[in-house]
Parts: C-alpha cells; sequence; structure tokens
C-alpha cells in the first residue's frame, strides 16, 4: 500500500491567461568522463509559483539567495535517470526559463528515466527527454504526460 | 567537396531545381478545401463574412451586490435576447460558468490522477469531500408579463423554454436572479475571486462570469453551449449592458464600461482628478496611495451604487475593493478617446504607478497600428488575485513586487508582459469575437504574436517569451503533441500549444514567408473583416490568403494540422564546371585531375623497385612517351566544327570559370519551409539566397539544389538568422560544424561570473556597483 504524502501548497490555479506546463531535458552522456549530464529546462513563472507555495514566501526564483537550491532540490526530486546518483551543479535563470544542471557517474548511456516536474500541478503538463550521447541526439525526444512514472528510454 | 563534369545542355542549365527520389505520398502542398468548411452566403471563400453574415445579439440590464462581509454576489438581470439569425428558436441557452464550482461538478470529477507521492492540497481537499461549494443558485426565470419560464440546468449550461417559438427577427425579455459564493483565490484561484489580507482585513475583488451569460448561437455551432470543464474560455454575444453595481461605500469600483454617477460616487476632489486625467500628458492619481491607506483603516458607513454602461460588448467584468489606488490618463488613440486605468494595492507599487497605464498606452497605440482603432472609451488595469485575465475595457493582473517594495526583473517584465497581454486581449477575443471554447489558439495565438510586436517597441531587446522560432523549437520536437487545431479542452500543454506555436507561425509568416508589407496588410484586413463579428479558423486562414495574394495552404497545414516540426539537413555540396568540349581547356584539367588522384598504398610502395625498362630502355616504346593529355589536331578540328555550329550567345555559355554547385537538401522534420542559405566564397564574400517553400512542392523530402557562379564555395549556413524554428542546428552547416552544448558552455562559465541579480536586492534602479 503506498502513502500519500499531502504538502502545504494550494492550487496553482485553474487555467489562466498564461500558460506554459512544457519541460524539457537534454541528456547527455558523455562517453569519454563517463558521466550523465543533463540540462533540465522549466518554465520560470511555474517553478517560481511553485516554490512560493512550497516555501510559503513570494520568492523571486532570479535574486533569492535559496531560490537555487530549492529548485535544485526540486529538480531531484522530480528527474531520474536508471539508479543514477544525481547532483545539481546549478541553475541559469533567464527572464522565463530557468536551466538547472544535473550531473552523475554513469558507466552507459541511461535505460529508464523519470521527469515528474509539475505533472502533480498541471493535467496537461508534457515533458518532454532527448537523450544524447556525446552532444549527438541518439534518436527522437520521448515524451511523459501526467500518468507517466519510470519509462524505457530506448526499444 | 566532390567534383565532377557537368554537361552543357542547355536543358540542365534551365532546370534550378530537381527533385531525386520518389515522390513523397502526402502532398504538402495539396489545397485545404478538403478539410476547410464549404464556404456559403454567410462566410465566403475569401475569408471575409458573407452577405447573409449574421449574428445574435443580447442586451442586459443588471443589478449586483457585492456582500463584502460574506463574499458573496447576489444579482437579477433583465436580458433581452435578439434572434436575428434565420431560425425559430425553441429554448435559450445561457453559460452558468460558476458551476464549475458545484459541489459534484465535472470539473474535478474528469481530473485525472496527480503525482500520488505529492499532490496538491485543493486536490486532497475534494478527495476529502470538503470541495468549495461554489455553484450558482438560480431563481425564477420570468418572462415580460412576470410569467414563470421552465427551466433545465446542465451542469455548466442552462436551457430556457420560450413561451412560444421566437421567429428570425424577434426578440425575447425574460428576467432572473441569482446568488453565489465568491472563491477565495489562495484556496481556489481562477479568472475570477477574492484576495484577503491579513494584516489589514481587507479583500480585493475580482469578479469575472458572475452572471448568467448568453450561450453563442451561430452558423457554425448552432447553440455553442458545450460545457465548461475550466479551459476553454467563453463564446458570447455583443450587447449593451446597464449595469448597477452596489458595494459598501467605502470601496472603489474599476469595471468594463462608463461611469454614469461619478458624483454620486466620487468625491468632488476625486471627481476633479478624473476630469484633469482626461487631458493629462501622464498618469494622474484619481485615488492617491495615502488615501487607499486610509481606506484600509476605516470601516464603511453605508452601501453605494456605481452605475456603468458599456455598448457592444461581449462580456461585463468588474472589481472592487477599498484598497485600491486608481490612476488614470486620458490618450487619443486615431482620434478616439480613451481612459486607461489602473487599480491597485498599496502592495503593487512601486511596480504599478511606473508601468500599468503606460503599458496599456502603449498596447492601444501598437495594436491598434495592425489592426483597427481601439473603440472603447476605456481601458483598465487592475491588480488582484488574479494572475492574467481578460474582459471587455478590463483586464485582471497578478504581478507585484514583495513586500518591501523591491522587485526583480523577471517581476517587472512579467507585469509589463501581462498587461500588454491581457489590454491585448481587448482587440482578440473582445472585439475580433472568436469562439474559445473552440480554439484557444485564434485569440491566445494571435494575441501573444501581437504582444511579441508590441513588446519590441517597448524597449531594446525586449525579452520576450513567446514570437521568437528558437523558443517553439524544443515544443515541436516533443512526439505526439497536438496539432494547434484541437480542441481547447482537449489540448496538452496549452501554453506552448496554443500561444507559443501560432504566435512563433505567425512571426515567420510575416518575416519569412510573406514580408512585412503583404503580412501587415492580410492581417488588418482579417482583424477588420472580423471586427465585433465572429470568425473561425478557416476565416482566418483564408482572409490571409486572400489580402496577401498568396496560396498558403502548405503552411496552414504543416504548423496548424500537423505536429511535425521544422528540420532541414544540408547534406551533401557537388561542384560541377561546364563541358566546354574544347581540349585545350579540357585536357590540362584532366590531366590535373589525375595527377590530384590518391597514389595507391602497393603504388607507394612499389615505386623505389627497380624495374625491368631501367636496365632494358629498347623496351620503350612510342606508347611509354606519349602524353595522353596533349591536344591532338583532330581534336582541335572537331571543337572548331562545334564551335560553328552554335550562336554566338550559345558560345558564350561555354565559360570554363563558371561553377555549378549541387546543393542537397533533406526535409527531416516534415514541415516544409523556405530554405534561408548564407553562401560563404573563397573569396571571402558571402551572398544569401532565400528560396521558398515551394522549392519542395514536388518532393517535399528531399531536394538538390543547382547554384551557379563565378567563384569557388567555402561554406554555407542554412538558416543563418534562426527565423524557420529549424531543430537541428549541427545538420545547418556544409561542411559540418561542432555546436557547443548548453551544459558545456554552463560548465565553462561556472567558476566565472556570477549572476549579478542574485547580489541583491533590486528596486528597478540599476545595481550599486552601477550608482555613483
Ligand atoms: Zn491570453
Amino acid at each position: 500500500m503506498g502513502r500519500l504524502l499531502l504538502p502545504a501548497i494550494t492550487s496553482i490555479g485553474l487555467a489562466m491567461a498564461h500558460q506554459f506546463h512544457f519541460g524539457h531535458i537534454d541528456a547527455n552522456w558523455n562517453s569519454a568522463a563517463k558521466t550523465l549530464e543533463l540540462s533540465v529546462r522549466l518554465h520560470a513563472d511555474d517553478l517560481e509559483q511553485l516554490l512560493r507555495q512550497r516555501h510559503g514566501r513570494p520568492l523571486e526564483i532570479d535574486r533569492d539567495p535559496l531560490a537555487e537550491k530549492l529548485a535544485c532540490s526540486y529538480a531531484l526530486e522530480t528527474v531520474g535517470f536508471d539508479q543514477a546518483r544525481l547532483r545539481c551543479l546549478g541553475m541559469e535563470v533567464t527572464t522565463h526559463q530557468v536551466t538547472l544542471y544535473l550531473e552523475a557517474p554513469a558507466a552507459e548511456p541511461p535505460q529508464r528515466g523519470r521527469f515528474r516536474s509539475f505533472s502533480a500541478e498541471f493535467p496537461d503538463q508534457i515533458n518532454t527527454v532527448q537523450l544524447l550521447t556525446d552532444d549527438r541526439r541518439t534518436g527522437p525526444a520521448i515524451a511523459f504526460l501526467q500518468a507517466d512514472q519510470w519509462k524505457r528510454l530506448r526499444p | 567537396m566532390r567534383r565532377a563534369v557537368l554537361l552543357a545542355s542547355l536543358a540542365i542549365l534551365a532546370s534550378l531545381a530537381f527533385g531525386q527520389s520518389r515522390k513523397s505520398p502526402l502532398d504538402k502542398f495539396r489545397q485545404l478545401e478538403e478539410i476547410l468548411p464549404t464556404p456559403n452566403e454567410y462566410r465566403t471563400a475569401s475569408g471575409a463574412p458573407g452577405h447573409k453574415y449574421w449574428q445574435q445579439r443580447a442586451d442586459y440590464q443588471i443589478a449586483v451586490e457585492l456582500d463584502d462581509v460574506n463574499q458573496r454576489i447576489l444579482g437579477s438581470a433583465t436580458i433581452d435576447y435578439h434572434n436575428n439569425s434565420p431560425d425559430t428558436l425553441q429554448y435559450l441557452w445561457l453559460q452558468l460558468d460558476q458551476n464549475i464550482w458545484q459541489k459534484h461538478s465535472d470539473t474535478p470529477l474528469t481530473e485525472t490522477a496527480p503525482d500520488l507521492k505529492r499532490f496538491p492540497l485543493p486536490i486532497a481537499r475534494r478527495l476529502m469531500d470538503d470541495p468549495f461549494d461554489g455553484g450558482y443558485t438560480i431563481g425564477a426565470v420570468r418572462d415580460a408579463n412576470g410569467r414563470e419560464l421552465h427551466k433545465q440546468i446542465n451542469r455548466t449550461m442552462m436551457r430556457v423554454d420560450l413561451p412560444s417559438p421566437l421567429p428570425s427577427g424577434q426578440s425575447f425579455r425574460f428576467s432572473l436572479s441569482w446568488d453565489y459564493k465568491i472563491n477565495n483565490s489562495k484556496r481556489t484561484s481562477g479568472r475570477t475571486g477574492a484576495e484577503f489580507f491579513k494584516k489589514d482585513g481587507n479583500w480585493i475583488y475580482e469578479i469575472a462570469q458572475w452572471f448568467p451569460r448568453m450561450a453563442a448561437y451561430n452558423d457554425v455551432t448552432g447553440w455553442q453551449h458545450k460545457q465548461f470543464l475550466g479551459t476553454g474560455e467563453f463564446t458570447l454575444e455583443f450587447g449593451d449592458y446597464q449595469v448597477k453595481i452596489t458595494v459598501p461605500n467605502d470601496h472603489i469600483v474599476a469595471s468594463t464600461g462608463v461611469l454614469q454617477n461619478p458624483q454620486e460616487v466620487l468625491s468632488p476632489a476625486q471627481h476633479q482628478r478624473l476630469e484633469q486625467a482626461r487631458t493629462a500628458t501622464k498618469p494622474i492619481l484619481i485615488v492617491t496611495p495615502a488615501e487607499a491607506k486610509a481606506a484600509e483603516k476605516a470601516k464603511p458607513s453605508g452601501k453605494k451604487t456605481w452605475i456603468f454602461h458599456a455598448k457592444n460588448v461581449r462580456d461585463f467584468a468588474f472589481a472592487s475593493s477599498r484598497k485600491f489606488i486608481w490612476d488614470a490618463q486620458g490618450h487619443n488613440v486615431g482620434g478616439n478617446p480613451v481612459m486607461a486605468m489602473s487599480f491597485y494595492p498599496n502592495e503593487g507599487n512601486p511596480l504599478w504607478e511606473r508601468y500599468s497605464t503606460q503599458a496599456i498606452i502603449h498596447t492601444l497605440n501598437i495594436y491598434s497600428r495592425y489592426t483597427f482603432q481601439y473603440p472603447y472609451p476605456i481601458a483598465i488595469s487592475v491588480n488582484g488575485p488574479v494572475g492574467g485575465m481578460e474582459y471587455p475595457m478590463i483586464c485582471f493582473n497578478g504581478p507585484r513586487p514583495l513586500e518591501d517594495g523591491t522587485y526583480s526583473q523577471r517581476t517587472k517584465y512579467a507585469l509589463i508582459g501581462v498587461v500588454i497581454h491581457e489590454v491585448g486581449h481587448n482587440y482578440f477575443p473582445m472585439i475580433v469575437n472568436s469562439d474559445e471554447r473552440q480554439w484557444t489558439w485564434l485569440d491566445e495565438g494571435i494575441n501573444s504574436f501581437l504582444q511579441f510586436l508590441a513588446e519590441q517597441e517597448w524597449e531594446p531587446n525586449y525579452p520576450s517569451r513567446r514570437g521568437e522560432p528558437s523558443t517553439i523549437v524544443e515544443y515541436m520536437l516533443s512526439p505526439g503533441h497536438d496539432p494547434i487545431m484541437t480542441n481547447s479542452e482537449s489540448v496538452v500543454a496549452l501554453g506552448p500549444n496554443a500561444y507559443g506555436k501560432p504566435a512563433t507561425a505567425l512571426n515567420i509568416l510575416r518575416e519569412t514567408i510573406l514580408g512585412r508589407e503583404l503580412f501587415d496588410f492580410a492581417f488588418k484586413e482579417y482583424s477588420r473583416r472580423w471586427m465585433f463579428k465572429r470568425p473561425m479558423p478557416a476565416d482566418f486562414f483564408r482572409s490571409m490568403e486572400d489580402a496577401s495574394g498568396t496560396d498558403l495552404d502548405w503552411f496552414w497545414r504543416g504548423w496548424f494540422y500537423t505536429n511535425e516540426h521544422v528540420d532541414i539537413s544540408l547534406d551533401m555540396l557537388t561542384q560541377y564546371n561546364i563541358d566546354t568540349r574544347n581540349p585545350e581547356i579540357e585536357k590540362p584539367l584532366s590531366k590535373k585531375a589525375k595527377e590530384e588522384e590518391p597514389v595507391t598504398l602497393s603504388a607507394q610502395r612499389n615505386k623505389p623497385l627497380r624495374k625491368r625498362t631501367d636496365d632494358h630502355p629498347e623496351l620503350l616504346d612510342f606508347y611509354n612517351k606519349w602524353d595522353e593529355f596533349a591536344p591532338l589536331p583532330s581534336e582541335k578540328k572537331a571543337f572548331e566544327t562545334y564551335l560553328k555550329e552554335l550562336e554566338e550567345d550559345e558560345r558564350k555559355l561555354l565559360d570554363p570559370t563558371m561553377n555549378f554547385y549541387a546543393l542537397d537538401l533533406k526535409n527531416i522534420g516534415g514541415v516544409v519551409m523556405p530554405v534561408i542559405l548564407d553562401v560563404e566564397f573563397n573569396d571571402g564574400t558571402r551572398e544569401e539566397l532565400r528560396i521558398p517553400a515551394e522549392i519542395w512542392r514536388r518532393q517535399s523530402n528531399s531536394v538538390t539544389k543547382l547554384i551557379p557562379t563565378r567563384k569557388e564555395i567555402r561554406s554555407i549556413t542554412l538558416d543563418p538568422h534562426l527565423e524557420t524554428a529549424d531543430a537541428d542546428r549541427s545538420n545547418n552547416h556544409w561542411p559540418r560544424k561542432p555546436v557547443k552544448s548548453k551544459f558545456q558552455l554552463f560548465k565553462d562559465e561556472r567558476d566565472g561570473k556570477r549572476n549579478p541579480m542574485n547580489e541583491g536586492k533590486s528596486d528597478g534602479t540599476p545595481p550599486p556597483s552601477s550608482n555613483n
């Protein structure tokens, strides 16, 4: 039996005039360094609102001293590849987009993945993963919809 | 580079592009008639309203009271419904949008399971059977004689049965009353709601979708009574509104329409400031921050009724609070005097006093230039609980500074961007009245495109979210995503689908496909044709083609009806030269070619071996000494004969300095697009080649383009200005160039500079280091 965890956050809202609900990861396996390098792109408004509600204060993601740490921990919570022990190298914020950089040692390219950022908040969220080896795409992107949990990344 | 020889055949020179492989089974240029509705007398084949175009009309007289103690709305209305259709109606349908907050409404019932490890509180509340109950209570519906009419509520829709059929051209008057509990936006957020401020105990109300509104009846859908599930917004009829809004007498009301009784609801000073604002050159405060602060601390001594009249609007919304600061500036939009006004609490400053009204005026200027003159007398932006939502003449916008009055760069641009967007919605869909329940993109996509144009004229390098082609590439690569032509309630990833992708498509149509002049004329024509009317997607597609004189079916097909993406690959460049048949030219070239052939490994190793002919030179004969590359007299003679047969202009074509490059292009993404090439030559010069998408019309998956030039090509870059949303830049260069990943760039820079925004607070002035 699973246990449900209820965090103290409220709805991000019904539909508003500004929508995003799309996330993307470039997941590159660096064959020389034997590392998995992730660039996780999330919409800055969505992430900022989520962190505000989770932490109960109106933080601004582009200047709050804790924003990087909180954003990293959200990424680590919602993103997974095989058993890789991901660590967060940092975050870049532009006006509309947040990119989180994650890395893990990996002897081989990943076989299974999980990308559930905002799937609890938005039923219409799509997240996609683009696998690369040494910065070359190895196939089409893989989409994660709300119901998708761990997914095979390769046929 | 492969080098080959091209026969001087004039036929080949005439053919500049030719296909290589079999024609793809799907013709990307086939016409859209098989998909679009057949034109008729209501909607023409050119995309304009037909000679028998009609639309219904509904005029409303409403009295509403805002109960500030219990957060309730109590209303009553008399509606005059005008049947302009050619049909006789047996019943009327009204929309009860508020019923999505009824207990057991379809909206939560049809919600799918979230991440069960961690899910938001409102969903938990619904599951624990403590939902917010904000549905309508509807009183008796009566005709003009006071006779009660039978009504049937079907979730978010209500049918009112007419006492007798309503023939074409006739009107019907009926009345009804209602009430409902206003949602607390902290617990249940939406497009409307109330926000409570703990520290002073006051509320801001933003009230929308607050009365039973006539559903649209039209020539395409009949009654548009598709249930409201929360995403597909509204389809409404135009009409005149007379609305009496009763609120506590210390409230300030912002509303659709023109205030009819300022002398009754405003203080003499406020009234005078409002008059002064009409001709002001910057925003004038009607209610000052200090006055709003004082009102927060006082208690109301009674009620006041604010009366507003609005002509020819599709909806009506208002906001009310004792916390409101109010500023206003009169602005002349092409001869139409408009009052641009902002309402916000002290919590909104210093952002709101600086940007809101300015952004309203900027929006009216830019949007009017591309569409039609703003026809209404009022344009309002309100700060309250709603993040961003539009209604006629009024919109609600969320961004605010932090409590200490400082704000980040993101918050600043969020406010300017959302005000432009929501005020911009006056044009689409408030005036160009598209059916949002069916097609979100038809207003959001067009509005996001115009928002991009307006933002780019706000300040240099304004950081727009949508419009630039590169911003949509990752979404277009996502497998199985919805085509833009997908119903509003079914779309997954509504933002990129209905806002970002169509906005990008229109920007590309304007910059790359039609050019600004043709696009702007056609877009304006569409806007004017459908001003105060109800267009459908086909009317947009047809109008743009009709007024630009361009067949764009391939473009609508690729961008709006498929989920393919753009990825054109530069596969191979082959150089060809003319065979002049002149042995004096061709033989030395052949010799050079032979000499340039690599020496095989065996030949290299055999070279030092002593040969028998070295010891026995008598074995060498004529053939050992003959230069096979020396022109023979017979060959020279043959060339002279050939030259005599040619006309003078044909002789000129035998130019040995001419190069022909065959460029192999592959369409990997599926969407056909123009091919934009930046060609760099060995002498350092460059040339841009802009080839229309029609190059793909016979072969949509691969083509070869012939480039004749006297220069030698050093390199070619496809899509050099990033204007086509090409998804894979690694195949856009010949020869191939490595593209550094974002991850690597981040790692490279990680130990370098920190982001200056993280170093301290910003109050909108430059960071301390740049202060004197
Ligand atoms: Zn919008």
